[in-house]
């Protein structure tokens, strides 16, 4: 894994290649099944944010349970700008929007790139000094996370409502972007079990404090999948109950037909299912490997049940997907090796408050 | 005994109480004659709980002919405020349960009381569906239950009906959870008491509880559990009060957002109202070193969070009206704002939306006198909310020739006072009769944040 770690100017260097490299299958080689784009896109954004609005959250509320991996979960921010960069591409691709063509002065092209990529750039850059002022134990920190979790949510939701809703414009769902910065946060979360789950295999299983935050993950993701199945079926019986022919369809293509009704009713059982019954006995909560699987089975519903919204409605490419979801996890893992030098110091180390909390604790 | 403090951790409690101490505090109004101030509070919300009490017999006898609606507003008043007492029921099960498990040790000085107060919210709620029946002794009908009307059954795909388990199973989760909260401290009463009618209600109500390791250890495995099965509840109770509105195709109300967006607009209007009764019980009752100013910052924290999704859902619902280029949700939306009853949209806003953005300040925060006065205009606004969700959705009918405007009559008004009569009395009531912080609860944390 050392080898992961590059230099700063090697890493830039490789970020710039793999947007090229997803420009190029895109734009080029992939040009007819632009569902995937999307998928890549509204995936990944909802997992960079999503870990950094976890420590956000966790900063606002003054939890302390987060602390011992709120650094490498601060490592993705500088994706937020890659993800940013990217969604430029979607420029190019504006055909697959339904309403391309209207006189709306929300759906238009041009104001659609913007807001979304502004939103984009803002929520990066308070990333960017939230992580500093978070690591550097500064005062600002908690104005910061509130500010950063602000724009997650107004990111997100634009994800929802700009991304994937409009795909089947003029179906329209006011609980969206809720589920969808829901769903960042729980992904967030499964990215937290991770991390915490490999700092323990890393240092021999040992540390009771690394146990305590994959324990404290493991009850905030049984939580989020019961918080998921709320949202989802609010969703769903709200749509049901009206039987409005416009609302109804969106999810007859999804629920009825196949193969899309095989990878809805899969979405419920990775999201929803499998994390609830498997994590709702404390024995199960107290077991990393447990623990990390369930946070794998959750990465793998949101994917599918974003397969679910995107390709009914524009198609998918297989091949492509996997070189994008390789490309990015890579960048990923480049990131997160790499932030040593990226991320500042931990002041929490040296900081007097916690030197006089260890005094007093004895 | 030199105390000192830790730099990571506030204390909870201040000042240097011992155990003994804790007790006798809280025991103290139990044990001492009603003060002059708590008269005049009981006479006060007495005769108001009888002005209620009044309309109430008068539209049973008479019919619910004595509201102001008509053919086309057929719900207004009276699912306003159950739906405002609802959710005001919200934060007392939100304190006990939600913040128990994510390990809040704060709650402890003000969950007896807000548990107290979700219960007589719940109650003030259900009058209204009730008297709604018309033949409120008919009620035992919404029930499901083997009969002689042959096919007659009630409708399951009725939100109503979901509202009738819901609420009941809420009620009752939430009578239950407070009332094993509880009997630790009514054992401590038992104990202090002296007449020997006091000893043995007391005594009766303790379930013979000793005190014991065991009794502890069981009592904490089910504290937990039931904590466990009231955090789905406290969410899906307002979810499904939300249906009554969501489920139906009428604009304004068809939204998929309803039932998050009322769960935080329940937890928003409940922690109002605790704030609201905190900050005179602490200064009453001399509980200020126990509900501390910090206890009613972390409250304003949770009303600004709650107020920003309840502002977030006001903009989405305004945002998709005009996305979605569905004219008779743009009218609706167009109508509230503009339309006759633009002033209650206004108040809602107003008083949901602007004024507690002023909980941002950390200094208005830390305010008694200012968070009172914010925490009074969240609870008109909150009823304001309802009132506009039901209202002005129904008013501007599909047909033109169906539009009317609505007036509540001095009955509903009275009815609604009433209500208020009722909630005060018998809040009044507990802080006479039962502890108003969780002694045992207190005594865990007497020690948080100092080191002795």
């Amino acid at each position: 894994m050392k080898r992961l770690n590059l230099r700063p100017t090697m890493l830039l260097l490789f970020t710039l290649l793999s947007m090229g490299m997803i420009g190029l299958v895109e734009l080029v080689l992939n040009a007819g099944r632009n569902g995937t784009f999307l998928l890549t896109l509204s995936f990944w954004t909802a997992l960079v944010q999503g870990s950094v609005a976890l420590v956000a959250a966790a900063e606002a509320a003054q939890g302390k349970w987060l602390q011992p991996i709120q650094r490498d979960l601060l490592a993705f921010y500088p994706m937020i700008l890659v993800m940013a960069g990217l969604f430029l591409f979607l420029g190019f691709k504006m055909e697959i929007y339904p309403w391309l063509g209207e006189t709306h002065r929300w759906l238009n092209p041009s104001f659609f790139l913007v807001r979304n990529a502004v939103v984009l750039v803002l929520s990066f850059l308070v990333a960017h000094f939230f992580a500093r002022a978070t690591l550097q134990n500064r005062p600002s920190k908690g104005t910061l996370a509130i500010f950063y979790l602000f724009l997650f949510v107004i990111s997100q939701s634009l994800v929802a409502f700009d991304w994937i809703m409009p795909l089947e414009y003029p179906w329209m769902s006011t609980l969206f972007g809720g589920i969808f910065f829901m769903e960042s946060f729980y992904l967030g979360i499964a990215v937290a079990v991770l991390l915490a789950g490999a700092q323990l295999r890393r240092q021999n299983g040992t540390p009771s404090e690394i146990r305590k935050v994959l324990r404290d993950s493991a009850t905030f993701m049984f939580g989020f999948a019961l918080a998921w199945a709320g949202l989802f079926y609010a969703q769903y019986l709200v749509i049901w109950y009206g039987n409005l022919p416009e609302e109804t369809e969106f999810i007859l293509r999804r629920m009825h037909f196949s193969p899309y009704r095989e990878l809805f009713y899969g979405s419920i059982l990775l999201l929803f299912v499998v994390p609830f019954v498997t994590l709702v006995s404390r024995k199960t909560k107290s077991s990393p490997a447990v623990v990390s699987l369930m946070a794998l089975v959750v990465l793998s519903g949101v994917i599918l049940e974003r397969i679910v919204y995107i390709a009914p409605a524009v198609p998918l490419s297989g091949w492509a997907a996997a070189l994008e979801f390789t490309l990015l996890g890579l960048l990923v893992a480049f990131y997160f090796q790499s932030r040593e030098k990226l991320l500042p110091g931990d002041s929490l180390v040296e900081s007097p408050t916690r030197e006089a909390g260890e005094k007093i604790r004895g | 005994m030199s105390m000192h403090f830790s730099v990571l951790r506030k204390p909870i409690i201040h000042g240097e109480k011992t155990l003994a101490q804790v007790t006798t505090d809280v025991a103290r109004p139990l044990e001492t004659r009603p003060t002059i101030l708590w008269w005049v509070a009981f006479l006060t919300s007495f005769s108001v709980l009888v002005i209620g009490v009044a309309a109430v017999t008068y539209q049973i006898m008479t019919g619910i002919g004595t509201w102001g609606l008509n053919k086309t507003v057929g719900w207004a008043f009276d699912i306003t405020n159950f739906v405002f007492w609802v959710g005001i029921g919200h934060a007392g099960t939100l304190i006990s349960a939600i913040l128990f498990l994510f390990r809040q040790r704060w709650r402890t000085s003000i969950n007896r009381s807000a548990e107290a107060m979700t219960i007589f919210a719940v109650m003030c709620a259900g009058i209204f569906p009730l008297i709604h029946l018309g033949r409120p002794w008919l009620f035992f009908w919404i029930a499901p239950y083997p009969n002689m009307r042959g096919p007659l059954w009630v409708n399951f795909r009725s939100p109503l009906l979901w509202d009738f388990f819901a609420i009941s199973t809420y009620f009752t989760i939430s009578l239950v959870f407070w009332y094993i909260g509880l009997m630790p401290d009514m054992a401590t009463l038992r104990d202090r008491a002296k007449s020997k009618i006091k000893k043995a209600v007391y005594a009766f109500m303790s379930f013979g509880w000793d005190g014991s390791t065991r009794t502890w250890q069981r009592y904490e495995t089910v504290y937990l559990l039931l904590a466990a099965l009231a955090t789905p509840l406290v969410l899906s109770v307002h979810s499904i009060v939300s249906m009554d509105f969501a489920t139906s195709v009428i604009p304004g109300w068809h939204s998929t957002i309803f039932p998050p967006y009322f769960v935080a607009g329940a937890v928003f209007s409940g922690f109002a109202m605790v704030l609201t009764l905190m900050i005179i019980a602490r200064k009453v009752l001399n509980y200020e070193e126990y509900i501390t100013i910090d206890h009613i910052e972390k409250m304003c924290k949770i009303v600004l969070v709650t107020g920003g999704i309840v502002a977030l859902s006001y903009l989405i619902e305004i945002f998709m009206a005009w996305y979605s280029v569905n004219e008779y949700e743009r009218f609706v939306f167009l109508n509230r704002a503009l339309g006759p009853y633009a002033w209650a949209f206004w108040t809602m806003i107003t008083c949901n939306v602007l004024i507690p953005q002023l909980l941002w300040f950390k200094k208005i925060r830390r305010s008694l006198v200012i968070v009172f006065i914010i925490s009074i205009f969240v609870n008109i606004g909150m009823w304001f909310e309802r009132f506009v969700i039901i209202v002005t959705s129904l008013h501007r009918d599909f047909l033109p020739s169906s539009w009317v405007m609505y007036k509540p009559t001095i009955i509903e008004i009275a009815t609604l006072a009433g209500s208020f009569g009722l909630f005060f009395t018998c809040f009044l009531l507990f802080v006479r009769f039962i502890p108003f912080i969780a002694i045992g609860e207190v005594k865990g944390v007497l020690n948080y944040g100092k080191n002795k």
